[in-house]
């Protein structure tokens, strides 16, 4: 009996691992990007770049690129999956690009299948393109760096260096399906010299974009949401009397600001939204270089104060304009005052929102030098 | 006597009976109750933690009642041979239908996350195959496996932090009451049910050492620990997941881990899914040798061992003809309604018989 029982697990040892489901790298071809165009008759024009796994002798890592039109995201992939030898697989897609076309029209429909495929990946970055999103990967490479990775690593450090909000297939998912919740989502162009650059981000309502933030108020609205981890860059031009000059400007870096947010009903039911709280800086440029006594200091300071709280200002009424509530105003609302919010039409009332920016700045440094 | 050396520690009881709770319904539980409950979801979990604290306490007392027989023997004792074998065998249909429906819910969520194209049968045999060999072996021994495996759940855990730091927003839970205290109530009721696994005091109630109060206080901390265990995990998935996408995540725990990456693992649902494996094993071993007793006790003369190709074949067809979603959704709805009557109306019109006619068990062996 126990040498039957031996044989028998012996047996299912070589034949149960992996039957059905072995997908090995070896027969699959990794896509490390993606990106969707609109392509004429409402189809879509999908574009991926596959990765060629270096191998005995090819040892310089190489891409391909390709296109395809078709109906929907999954019935292009099939088409391109007819068209190339091995199987292509999407858990490795590094970045997914939307082109200006396609955001507009709206997104949902060519993400569907990434969250519903249990073997994509969630993770990936996701940006849209000022343009043709498929340009971005014809270029195939910039510097030494692979297409996909590098647009994954350009967005990568402008995340880090609290430029561009953190966003992946994933997070923007919960804020694409939740009413009052808007999102924001980082904006490439390809530029003249066949570079990638990170111009700002695509602001979204819904589903689709409806308008855009350059880098700076990029980093403000950051600034705002408090998702700055380190600390943010930031010029501003603090002495317009001085006209066109370098002197009109500081740079300071934002040392992880963190602000308070209130949300306040006012008695004739508008809503009034506060944010203050003091932002501790560091000065890295000053070319008026005059910060030497604590009388002047206090001055730059104040100044800076109602810079910046204009700069913001100006941020939050563009957002408004493109009707965007990326700063969850809607959903606290939902959240805390349930009431009010079942009678509002946020679709027309997000415009009537009051922002009152209440910012303080405050440097703590200015380098090696006064 | 037989027993002697099949008995367990306190210790021991409360780690099988937190084995046999923890199984296949915590992936999905967010998503359940989150569907009546809302953002109160994590409260459901509490107050069904709260009820089955409750019916713990009433099988506890029928069990004091006969402190040294398990189930199947105390039925005869309060019926007569004939009506209490005929009650045991539903007790012991009951155990293998679960364990089946384990087997089910199991099959189906390996399927759809990681081996979609392994025929469903072969996942099934697997996993009854592999946990026969754990069944056939006394209390004593499933129990001291139940206890080391118990260090898996401390990853549940620590998986579900470590998601929750990354990335959540408080406001999904508010307004707290939106679903109305009813529907928080119903959202419990589907709580409950990935709860239940205590009704194993039935059987193992006789094999555990000390006195009654100290095996109440076990089998309560492995419910406490339980509640809040899947009160925790409710209430990440609904500060992670808006609530209209969590609508149409059946199971967010999974969904969850799978949007992170460490440097080294890309895929962190994968590995919690072989984890979370264990955990549904230690739930099949405990119900289908809940089973295998009653069918070794009436059957096969006290010898459960023998019960297991016979236990193990019935429990593979059903599991295998449950294939499609709609006799999945029958065998839920027959596990609901059925541990219903097995674990709460039965045990408590058993313990008013008992008082009424005053059938009592002996006092010590």
């Amino acid at each position: 009996m126990k040498q039957i029982m031996l044989f028998l697990a012996g047996v299912s040892l070589l034949l149960l691992p992996g039957c059905w489901d072995q997908s090995s790298l070896r027969d699959a071809r990794l896509i490390y990007g993606v990106a969707f165009d609109q392509a004429p008759q409402g189809k879509v024009k999908t574009t991926i770049v596959i990765r060629n796994m270096p191998s005995g002798d090819r040892k310089n890592p190489s891409n391909e690129v390709h296109s395809v039109i078709g109906n929907t995201a999954r019935q292009t992939r099939d088409l391109l999956d007819s068209n190339i030898s091995e199987k292509l697989e999407t858990y490795k897609v590094r970045a997914l690009l939307f082109g200006k076309e396609v955001a507009k029209k709206g997104i949902y429909p060519h993400l569907d299948v990434f969250y519903r495929d249990p073997r994509a990946s969630l993770n990936s970055r996701i940006a849209v393109v000022d343009g043709e999103a498929s340009q971005v990967f014809y270029l195939r490479r910039v510097g030494d760096t692979l297409i996909a990775e590098h647009v994954d690593e350009v967005l990568e450090s402008e995340e880090d260096a609290g430029i561009l909000p953190k966003t992946n297939v994933q997070s923007i998912c919960s804020l694409l399906l939740e009413p009052g919740q808007d999102f924001l989502i980082p904006l490439l162009r390809k530029t003249e010299s066949e570079e990638v650059a990170a111009v700002g981000t695509a602001l979204f309502h819904g589903q689709k974009w409806t308008g855009e933030f350059n880098r700076k108020e990029s980093v403000l609205y950051l600034m705002l949401t408090n998702e700055i981890e380190k600390k943010a860059q930031l010029t501003i031009k603090i002495h317009p009397q001085h006209g066109e000059n370098p002197t009109s400007y500081i740079t300071i870096d934002m040392l992880k600001p963190r602000l308070k947010r209130e949300v306040k009903i006012s008695p004739s039911g508008g809503v009034d939204v506060i944010f203050s709280g003091t932002v501790y800086a560091k000065v890295v440029e000053f070319p008026e270089n005059n910060l030497t006594d604590s009388d002047r200091l206090e001055q730059i300071n104040h100044e800076l104060s109602r810079a910046l709280t204009l700069e913001v200002k100006n941020m939050l009424d563009k957002m408004q304009q493109a009707n965007c509530d990326a700063l969850s105003i809607g959903r606290h609302l939902a959240a805390f005052h349930p009431e009010f919010w079942k009678k509002q039409d946020w679709e027309k009332d997000y415009a009537k929102v009051r922002f009152h920016p209440r910012i303080k700045v405050k440097i703590l440094e200015t380098g090696i030098t006064y | 006597m037989k027993i002697a050396d099949n008995t367990i520690t306190q210790g021991q009881f409360m780690f099988f009976i937190l084995q046999t709770q923890i199984g296949v319904g915590v992936l999905s539980l967010p998503h359940q109750v989150q569907s009546s409950a809302k953002g109160a979801g994590w409260i459901s979990v509490i107050i069904a933690g709260l009820a089955s604290q409750l019916i713990i306490l009433f099988l506890w007392a029928l069990n004091k009642r006969f402190p040294s027989s398990t189930i199947y023997e105390f039925l005869t004792q309060l019926f007569g041979k004939f009506t209490g074998t005929i009650l045991g065998l539903a007790y012991v249909s009951y155990a293998i239908f679960t364990s089946a429906d384990i087997l089910v819910l199991f099959s189906d969520i390996v399927s759809r996350w990681i081996l979609p194209a392994t025929p469903r049968w072969v996942v099934i045999l697997i996993v009854i195959v592999t946990c026969m060999y754990m069944a056939v072996e006394n209390l004593r021994n499933i129990a001291r496996f139940l206890v080391a495996t118990s260090i898996l759940i401390p990853v549940f855990l620590a998986l579900a932090i470590y998601s929750m730091m990354v990335n959540m927003n408080v406001d999904y839970i508010f307004p707290l009451t939106e679903a109305g205290w009813l529907d928080i109530i119903k959202g419990s009721q589907k709580a409950l049910f990935s709860m239940v696994g205590f009704e194993l005091i039935l059987l193992a109630y006789p094999l555990v050492e000390g006195n009654s109060g100290g095996k109440l206080k076990a089998i309560s901390l492995a419910n406490l620990l339980v509640t809040l265990l899947y009160s925790f995990l409710t209430f990440t998935c609904l500060v992670i997941f808006s609530p209209r996408e969590i609508e149409v995540i059946p199971e967010p725990l999974l969904y969850m881990l799978k949007s992170f990456t460490f440097n080294v693992i890309e895929r962190i649902d994968l590995i919690f899914l072989s984890i979370w494996s264990v955990s549904v094993f230690t739930t099949f071993i405990s119900y289908i040798f809940m089973g295998m007793m009653g069918l070794g006790q009436y059957f096969h003369k006290g010898n459960h061992k023998k019960a297991a190709w016979w236990a193990g074949i019935i429990c593979f067809v059903l599991a295998v003809w449950a294939g499609q979603p709609e006799k999945i959704r029958l065998y839920d709805k027959i596990f609901s309604i059925g541990s219903f009557i097995m674990i709460m109306v039965v045990p408590l019109l058993l313990l008013g018989w008992s008082y009424l006619f005053k059938v009592k068990g002996e006092t010590s062996t």
